[in-house]
């Protein structure tokens, strides 16, 4: 080894001293001065331009002190495709016209490849609505990057992923929100007011609808075959849409957006509105403290040529308290929390509050009662902690605490409707290696983590 | 046991279950048994199913074989369900040995192979890694051995592994090197440095990537001891690894092999970031207790990566006294730390900052770190932020956005003495202060200060009576009903509105108010004006003890009580309501009359009722219409009958030239839900069809008769 008088105090000196000769800033934090001009506009790029992505970046740009200035994805896109780059300029440049603050097109560098977007130095935070098994890498090189992040709900496409998100967060200090809204939702909010004060009496059980019945479900169902493998569209580098998934023949209707259907590129509907559902029985029961030690699913795969997610389940899971939630993909979307002194359902999307007995709807929570955060929106929430550099209302642990529940239900049923104890400590299944070495989902070469 | 009766045993399981009601046991396909999950009690157990046998294994991956990309997946998953049986340790062996035979077969189809590789991943042992390795350099199904390798963690897999990295191409090389690093292999290191020579920048990169994920001294020797010049090569996974070396060697108390990764990092001139989280890594491993000092420090600074890092390690390791004497000095530190700093105390309720916070709202303008502030005292404030946020909340001078924060904060001060300074505040309080103290008052639940919500629900300031009156509802206990319903009697008739709305909400927190309700009726027997506003309140509170008094008053001689009443009863939640309405829409006053047909049509559609019963009543109701704006509405609602009787009533309004499109649309909906056809529909759908109101109407009537 090297001989060296370098010492941690000659580091933490240089980087003291030298830092303003050598630091690459964002536009946010400089002001006149040196001082930080909190006035100053956030910088915004966006990663992954389909529907989803197309969403939150309308949503960021009617915050007042939000500027999008890159855009990225593997689709080019074309003329009448509502997806990717192309679709993506139009409706930026429409609603920026919306807020008043018309801008050309020339406002948004466009992007193939997410890594040059993160290497731009003034760009202070990105939004992340690719699909699901892109999640993982594109957030942990945004921290990397010195990015704040907004990240598609399930944060992950695997448990193993999730953590190196959690722990990339950290090092880099970044903040992040999982794009879980509901929880911004100011009925969720009181649900969780009226629980955690013990307006049902104590919560005994959680039951969970997630149904499979709306018309895209239809769609999934009803696809047959065979289908014919094809070349994909020369706008599409679809080679860098798979990524870190096994490699597939292009199939177009698996590309966009039935992704969420196949399991290699999603999680089938347990992470797609399981994400959101699930969410909120972590935040109501234990405030995201806790997670499930045992889980169990059963559950059928599409019948299709096309996807193989799982169309038909039931599971359940019980934490250390006692507490069940038992789940079915039917009936009205959204979970009841059933106490001993009554219940309430909250639905999703949305929020809606049901209650027995109905007059719990109109209880007031008093200041020395539990409260909880008040989100002003969800894209707004993070917002304003990229500023204060507070935990969002659906920070990094609770995305990767409630994408590994669903993960775990869906690697029950892969695994045959087999019952997994959960060790949350140590991350890892107890006492069954196989299921163990099934919820490492690897990644293909060269994407690591 | 032979599989008859396993599958009988099967079925009496489900059956018991099923009768239980908490789970449905759910056969996983037609072709094999099912799995069976048993809730009831607190642990997880699987009824044990039948093992795979050898033929079944066979039988599965033969099915596989013929598969290819975008045909019907089911000897995926036939075969799935068959390994998941595979539950001891001799069916895995043959499920290995078959999956080996698929993996291996050149002539198989790419599909097939990949598909059994990621299964070899799950059951695989030292056999599956010696094809995979041989794999690692298939062009086509390299990344697949790779990927299946990440999951193999055992031991004697992973030293073939190792063993193998020397001897492998590149791109087998790099695909062993992110195994071994996913698994932090210690005995890879050795191989690992001598990649770190390699020519392919690739193999570089996940050879540095891999070192620091193992993370040992030998790993960092390794990574300090290369020319920052071909660390360089791979990219920022260098940083990432130094970072990751320097966090490990801190942990084993390694000062040298530390200062070797700070020395290494900073000679790759990583940017702020990468420096920041250096300095936090230093500083939280540190024991000292002048960390909070240098995070003081470091908030402070004028570079935003490491006033990142002060306000990080300011939550993780400052005590709340620091906090306190930060927020003392807070007005010299910048906008975007004073921000950070507030949501810390916010996040702590270090109440002792309380004072700081209410010297900085007075001294700044910047409207984000008041905003900050203010949130900051619906935690950390006491009794004396209850003047400084209700004069906030009434100043015309703040933001909206302010005064929506300070309401906020108002709402949620959970300090002692809090409601005490509130209540004290009203003697001598302006107009828009009052209308804050009532609010929060109100939100707040200070029942103290129902006497003064009683008393300004009289003021001569609109603003000020409005809020008292909405706050009346939200103070009042089963023994102010009296009183309330007292302040109604003697209310103006601008604010009735406001009183009803009032004594909604009252009465949805106090059930008692209907009670209540109709000995005020007896006392206001002898005044219009005051019977008028208990009703309006009355169709508000509803309620079995309210409603035949309300039915009653359409019999009033009086016009305008009258009309309140069938008012009253046009809002009822339940068909109870109908009756009383049914009589005042047969009633001469024309006024009364169309007002009863409107609040029929309006109950009708908003109360729960059974098919059945809804056209039962339509059919009472429909005579009493006179006019198409009711009849239309009434149509819609028939629409919405899954019942040929309502379509044979729809029907009857066809020779109505007002309503006859929404006449014929009603059919239309009502016919498209039912299936078959009733015979009875023809005919009119065969009206519709020869000589509807629009050629639409008449195509859909036809392709309705064909179907």
């Amino acid at each position: 080894m090297k001989t060296t008088t370098y010492s941690r105090r000659t580091f933490l000196r240089r980087c003291g001293a030298g830092a303003a000769a050598i630091s690459i800033v964002p536009a946010r934090v400089l002001g006149r001065g040196g001082w930080v001009a909190p006035s100053e506009r956030i910088t915004i790029g966006c990663i992954g331009l389909g529907s989803q992505g197309q969403g939150n970046m309308r949503n960021f740009i009617a915050q007042p002190d939000v500027e999008i200035v890159a855009l990225c994805d593997v689709e080019r896109g074309r003329e009448g495709f509502a997806k990717g780059l192309h679709a993506a300029v139009v409706t930026a440049r429409q609603q920026y016209e919306k807020t008043g603050r018309p801008v050309s097109d020339q406002q948004f560098a466009v992007y193939h490849d997410f890594r040059e977007l993160l290497a731009r130095p003034d760009i202070d935070a990105v939004s992340i609505a690719t699909p699901d098994h892109w999640h993982g890498i594109i957030t942990v090189a945004a921290a990397r990057a010195g990015k704040d992040i907004y990240c598609e709900k399930p944060l992950t496409n695997s448990i193993p992923e999730g953590r190196a998100v959690v722990d990339a967060v950290a090092r880099y200090g970044r903040v992040l929100q999982t794009g879980s809204h509901e929880r911004s939702n100011d009925t969720c909010r009181f649900a969780w007011e009226l629980v955690r004060n013990g307006r049902i009496g104590t919560l005994r059980e959680v039951e969970v609808r997630l149904p499979t019945s709306e018309p895209h479900h239809q769609r999934i169902r009803a696809a047959t075959g065979p289908v014919r493998p094809s070349e994909p569209p020369e706008t599409l580098d679809y080679e860098f849409w798979l990524g870190p998934a096994p490699w597939h023949p292009y199939l177009e209707e698996t590309t966009h957006f039935g992704w969420r259907f196949v399991m290699s590129t999603g999680g089938g509907e347990m992470t797609d509105r399981g994400a959101h559902v699930l969410d909120l029985v972590q935040f109501i029961h234990n405030n995201d403290t806790q997670m499930p030690v045992e889980l169990r699913a059963a559950g059928r795969r599409a019948a299709s040529p096309l996807y193989d997610a799982f169309m038909d389940f039931e599971f359940e899971f019980r934490y250390a308290d006692g507490v069940r939630v038992h789940g079915r993909s039917e009936g009205d979307r959204g979970l009841k929390l059933i106490g001993t002194r009554g219940w309430i359902f909250i639905q999703i999307h949305g929020g809606r509050l049901q209650a027995d007995p109905p007059s719990l709807l109109r209880e007031r929570i008093l200041p020395h009662e539990e409260h909880t955060e008040r989100s002003p929106g969800h894209h707004r929430n993070f917002l304003d902690c990229v500023r204060s550099r507070r935990k969002p209302v659906a920070h990094e642990w609770i995305g990767y605490r409630t994408a590994t529940i669903c993960h775990l239900l869906n690697a029950s049923m892969e695994l045959g409707g087999r019952p997994l104890r959960w060790d949350a400590e140590h991350e890892r299944i107890v006492g069954d290696s196989e299921a163990d070495r099934w919820i490492r989902r690897p990644l293909r070469a060269p994407w690591t983590i | 046991m032979d599989s008859a009766t396993l599958a009988g045993a099967v079925d009496d399981l489900k059956e018991a279950i099923m009768k239980r009601g908490d789970w449905i046991a759910r056969a996983a396909s037609g072709a094999t048994v099912g799995v069976c999950l048993v809730l009831g009690g607190l642990s997880c157990s699987t009824v044990p199913l039948p093992s795979a046998a050898e033929g079944d294994v066979r039988a599965a991956l033969d099915r596989v074989r013929s598969w290819s990309y975008g045909e019907d997946r089911s000897p995926l998953i036939e075969a799935e369900q068959v390994l998941n049986r595979c539950g001891t340790d001799r069916s895995r062996r043959i499920a290995e040995q078959e999956l080996l035979r698929l993996a291996g077969d050149p002539q198989a189809k790419r599909e097939v192979r990949q598909f059994a590789i990621a299964q070899l991943g799950r059951f695989g042992g030292e056999q599956a890694a010696d094809l995979l390795l041989k794999l690692l350099d298939d062009p086509a199904l390299g990344d697949d051995a790779g990927m299946a390798m990440q999951r193999m963690r055992n031991p004697a897999v992973v030293r073939r592994m190792v063993a193998a990295m020397p001897a492998v191409s590149p791109a087998a090389q790099a695909r062993l090197c992110h195994v071994v690093g996913l698994q932090r292999v210690p005995e890879a290191v050795a191989c690992l440095r001598q990649g770190l020579e390699s020519t392919d920048s690739g193999v570089v990169a996940r050879v540095v990537w891999a070192l620091g994920r193992i993370a040992t001294p030998e790993a960092c020797e390794a990574l300090t001891g290369t020319p920052p010049d071909r660390l360089r090569v791979a990219g920022p996974a260098a940083w990432e690894a130094l970072l990751s070396v320097l966090d490990a060697a801190l942990s084993r108390q390694d000062a040298a092999c530390a200062d070797h990764a700070l020395l290494t990092l900073d000679a790759l001139s990583p940017p702020d970031t990468v420096r920041a989280a250096a300095l936090a890594i230093v500083q939280r491993a540190s024991a000292s207790t002048q960390v909070p000092v240098h995070a003081s420090a470091l908030l402070a600074s004028t570079n935003a990566a490491y006033q990142l890092v002060g306000l990080q390690l300011l939550r993780e390791r400052a005590p709340d006294s620091v906090l306190v004497s930060l927020a003392g000095t807070a007005s010299l530190l910048s906008p975007s730390a004073q921000i950070g700093l507030l949501g810390l105390i916010e996040d702590r309720r270090v109440s002792g900052a309380a004072a700081s916070i209410h010297h900085l709202l007075r001294q700044t303008g910047e409207p984000a770190v008041r905003l900050a502030a203010l949130r900051a005292l619906a935690t950390a404030g006491n009794a004396e932020s209850v003047s400084v946020l209700v004069q906030v909340a009434a100043s015309e001078k703040g933001t909206d956005a302010e005064r929506v924060a300070a309401r906020k904060a108002l709402a949620r001060l959970n300090a002692k003495g809090a409601d005490d300074a509130l209540v004290a505040m009203f003697p001598n309080a302006s107009d828009p202060v009052l209308t804050e103290l009532l609010r929060a008052a109100g939100e707040r639940g200070t029942t103290a200060a129902l006497p003064w919500a009683e008393r300004l629900a009289t003021h001569s300031n609109p603003s000020v009576r409005m809020e008292a009156i909405r706050q009346l509802a939200a103070l009042s206990g089963p023994g102010d009903l009296d009183r309330f319903l007292a302040g109604l009697l003697s209310a103006q008739e601008s604010d009735l509105a406001t009183w009803w709305a009032a004594g909604e909400a009252l009465a949805l927190r106090q059930p008692r108010l209907r009670e209540r309700w109709l000995p005020a009726w007896q006392r206001a027997a002898s005044g219009s004006v005051s019977r008028v506003a208990l009703l309006g309140l009355a169709g508000r509170i509803q309620g079995r003890e309210v409603l035949p008094v309300v039915a009653g008053a359409i019999r009033s001689a009086d016009a305008a009580e009258r009309r309140e009443a069938v008012r009253a009863l046009s809002n009822w939640k339940t068909a109870d309501a109908l009756p009383a309405l049914m009589e005042a829409a047969r009633q001469e006053d024309a006024q009364t009359r169309r007002l009863a047909q409107r609040g029929l049509v309006a109950v009708l559609r908003s109360c729960a009722m059974q098919p059945s019963e809804r056209l039962e009543t339509v059919r009472q109701i429909a005579p009493l219409l006179e006019f198409p704006e009711e009849q239309k509405v009434c149509l819609a609602i028939l629409a919405d009958i899954p019942l040929a009787g309502a379509a044979q009533l729809a029907a009857q309004w066809i020779d109505r030239a007002e309503v006859r499109a929404e006449a014929e649309e009603s059919v239309l909906r009502v016919a498209r839900g039912l299936r078959p056809l009733p015979a009875e529909l023809r005919p009119v759908l065969e009206r519709i069809a020869q000589g509807g109101s629009s050629p639409e109407r008449q195509r859909d009537a036809r392709a309705l008769l064909e179907n």
